[in-house]
């Protein structure tokens, strides 16, 4: 599957306040000359500024987890040399987009980002690990336009790393594994990579929207980034939004807006009327209720409500999908995805599924629905990597949110349940590679410098 | 102290299980994790070490200080 | 239970943790801000051990998953960055540590049983 691409994903707008955005108006891809024009690559805080400039913005990791980037750096910089950064552009989620379109059609502001990273933590190599082809492309003109422009001054070396787009590729240890030459399946932690990653090394992996976010931050500054957005999660941050709604894309908001805001802008919801629900964070988050439209989208927010924003992917599901149908489809995306590393996630999302399929056909009695619940307790925090949470994300939101929808679909058929819902939960179409593969078929790798 | 199972490794022999089961134990599809998030008391120290020989897989380790 | 005299002004570097362990505890100390702190050395996190980890003022992070806590108040000022219900992390044990008029310090351990499972999930 190396070298695929993916499907590029329209602009529907953005809510923010003033300055420098990450999002443009535009189907080309930015140059290097058009980049510099405008701004970049004119980094005015270098070194050990950056840090200190991005402790003070606050900047939120945007790849899912949104742990503050200054504390990971930190730990990546006082570990022994050479350090590595990588641009981890490999969403698995099958429904976002935007490291995708940032790649794509402006790369500078993300290289630029990766630059200001490895000038804060003192490192030689960038990596940039993306799965989708013209993205990877687009990265590597990048680089070569970078290393044709002799004004900048020495520079860490570029390497982009491609590789197969699965769902456990974008897991950290994935990243580091395939970076090393070996599959894109996850590692037990620990060591995790910011103690030792590529090469052995102290490794910084990082989101591409998060870097971009860095290139914007080193340039306005902190002060400028905080403009926007709520005072734990500060800045915009950039959502897919797809599904049931009339005008599905990317849009950048500041943290903090409405889900209604953003659904308005997004064109409302296909075929009228209210939500069914929205599938949060792509699949990983779960599924929220309709009362979701009057949540903040942030990260703190949401999950006191139990809601995972993940990566910002957001499924709209229209009034007349059925939740079930829905947690069916994703827990058989999951079981579907598992790199048949660890027994217990192979077993366990498998149960899940079948659980979850029996609920949907009508075929469920009260007992498998604790049944269910107890099999999203056993894979919770288990395995190498969070793709057994994401299937107990799935079964623990559709069962506390829709308490009533899951009591009518024990034992009795659900009509709307056999509509298929595949248009609104799409599949990935490779799966993870198994161990024993050999690096060379999994991925291809181009060094500049 | 504390222990984890490398969830990679193991393959659901249930040795630990039998040898240590006031810290170790089974899910429903036969591979085991250990309670508690891995904290061992004092007592059950000698037991959980033997349990680390018993696994064949070497799935079981003591996560470092 | 009240430990006396655990160590001299003189032996503490800043910001460097001492690890101080014996039958029924597990502590360490540390100078900083010119103020001497004590605290459990078990993360409330995952029960891992805290004295890899790194002092900077009055803030602790964590070498495992990077959490942060205040060392005057014990609070949680960062959460850890993966593992189990991170959210629900709580508040670092903390103890009072004093200092007499020649540089010893005294910990105080009060009531707290150190060993044992806890509250870890």
């Amino acid at each position: 599957m190396t070298g695929a691409a993916l499907a590029d994903p329209p602009l529907v707008g953005a809510i923010t306040v003033g300055g420098e955005r990450l999002l443009q108006q535009r189907c080309d891809r930015e140059s290097f000359a058009e980049y510099r024009a405008a701004g970049g690559y004119r980094n005015a805080v270098r070194g050990a500024g950056v840090l200190r400039e991005l402790s003070v913005a606050g900047l939120r990791g945007r790849g899912g987890a949104a742990f503050p980037t200054a504390i990971k750096w930190q730990a990546v910089a006082e570990r022994p040399g050479p350090r590595h950064v990588v641009v981890n552009a490999e969403e698995g989620e099958p429904a976002s987009a935007k490291d995708r379109w940032l790649l794509r059609h402006r790369p500078h502001i993300v290289v630029e980002g990766a630059l200001a990273a490895a000038s804060a933590i003192g490192a030689d190599t960038i990596w940039i690990y993306v799965a989708d082809r013209p993205a990877a492309e687009s990265a590597r003109e990048a680089a070569a336009e970078l290393r044709a422009d002799t004004s900048l001054g020495p520079i860490p070396r570029i390497n982009v790393v491609e590789v197969p787009h699965t769902y456990v590729a974008g897991e950290e240890t994935s990243v580091v594994r395939a970076i090393d030459g070996g599959p894109a399946l996850p590692t037990t932690k620990p060591p995790r990579p910011f103690e030792r990653g590529a090469a052995g090394s102290p490794t910084l992996v990082q989101n591409a929207e998060t870097l971009a976010h860095v290139a914007l931050i080193v340039r306005s500054g902190a002060k400028q980034f905080r403009g926007a957005g709520s005072n734990t999660a500060p800045g915009t941050l950039l959502l897919t939004i797809s599904g049931d709604c009339i005008r599905p894309g990317l849009v950048e908001v500041a943290t903090g807006t409405r889900l209604r805001e953003v659904l308005a802008l997004a064109g409302g919801v296909r075929g009228g009327g209210a939500p069914a629900g929205f599938a949060f964070g792509g699949y990983f988050g779960g599924i929220a209720g309709p009362r979701t439209v009057d949540l903040p989208i942030e990260h703190d927010a949401l999950r006191t409500e139990g809601i995972g924003l993940g990566c910002g992917a957001v499924i709209v599901l229209g009034t007349h999908r059925c939740v079930v149908a829905v947690a069916a489809t994703i827990g058989k995306f999951f079981a579907a995805q598992s790199a048949h590393q660890c027994g217990v996630c192979v077993r366990g999302t498998a149960a899940i599924q079948g659980a979850l399929e029996r609920l949907r056909g009508g075929r469920a009695d009260p007992a498998n629905v604790e049944q269910l619940q107890r099999f999203a307790g056993l894979v919770r925090g288990r395995g190498a990597c969070a793709l057994p949470d994401g299937a107990a994300n799935v079964v623990e939101s559709l069962i506390r949110e829709f308490p009533g929808t899951v009591a009518d679909h024990v034992g009795r058929v659900c009509l709307r349940c056999r509509l298929p819902v595949d248009d609104v939960i799409p599949n990935l179409a490779a799966r993870p590679v198994t161990s024993g593969a050999r690096p060379e078929e999994t991925r291809s790798r181009e060094e500049s410098q | 102290m504390r222990v984890q199972v490398d969830a990679v490794k193991c393959v659901g022999n249930g040795t630990c299980y039998e040898v240590c089961p006031s810290v170790f134990a089974i899910d429903d599809w036969g591979y085991a994790y250990a309670e508690a998030d891995g904290q061992v008391l004092p007592d059950d120290e000698p037991t959980v070490r033997e349990a680390i020989q018993a696994c064949p897989e070497m799935a079981i380790s003591i996560v470092p200080d | 239970m009240k430990l006396e005299k655990v160590a001299c002004l003189e032996e503490l570097s800043d910001r460097k943790l001492l690890r101080l362990k014996g039958p029924g505890y597990d502590l360490c100390i540390v100078l900083t801000d010119n103020k001497v702190h004590a605290f459990a050395n078990r993360c409330p996190h995952t029960g891992a051990r805290l004295h890899a980890s790194r002092v900077r003022h009055n803030v602790l992070t964590c070498s495992h998953h990077l959490a942060q806590f205040d060392l005057c108040s014990g609070s949680v000022l960062t959460f850890p960055m993966e593992g189990l219900d991170v959210e629900k992390t709580g508040p670092l044990v903390v103890f009072d540590a004093e200092v007499d008029a020649d540089g010893w310090v005294s910990v105080d351990l009060g009531e707290i049983e150190l060993y044992g499972r806890g509250p870890v999930r």
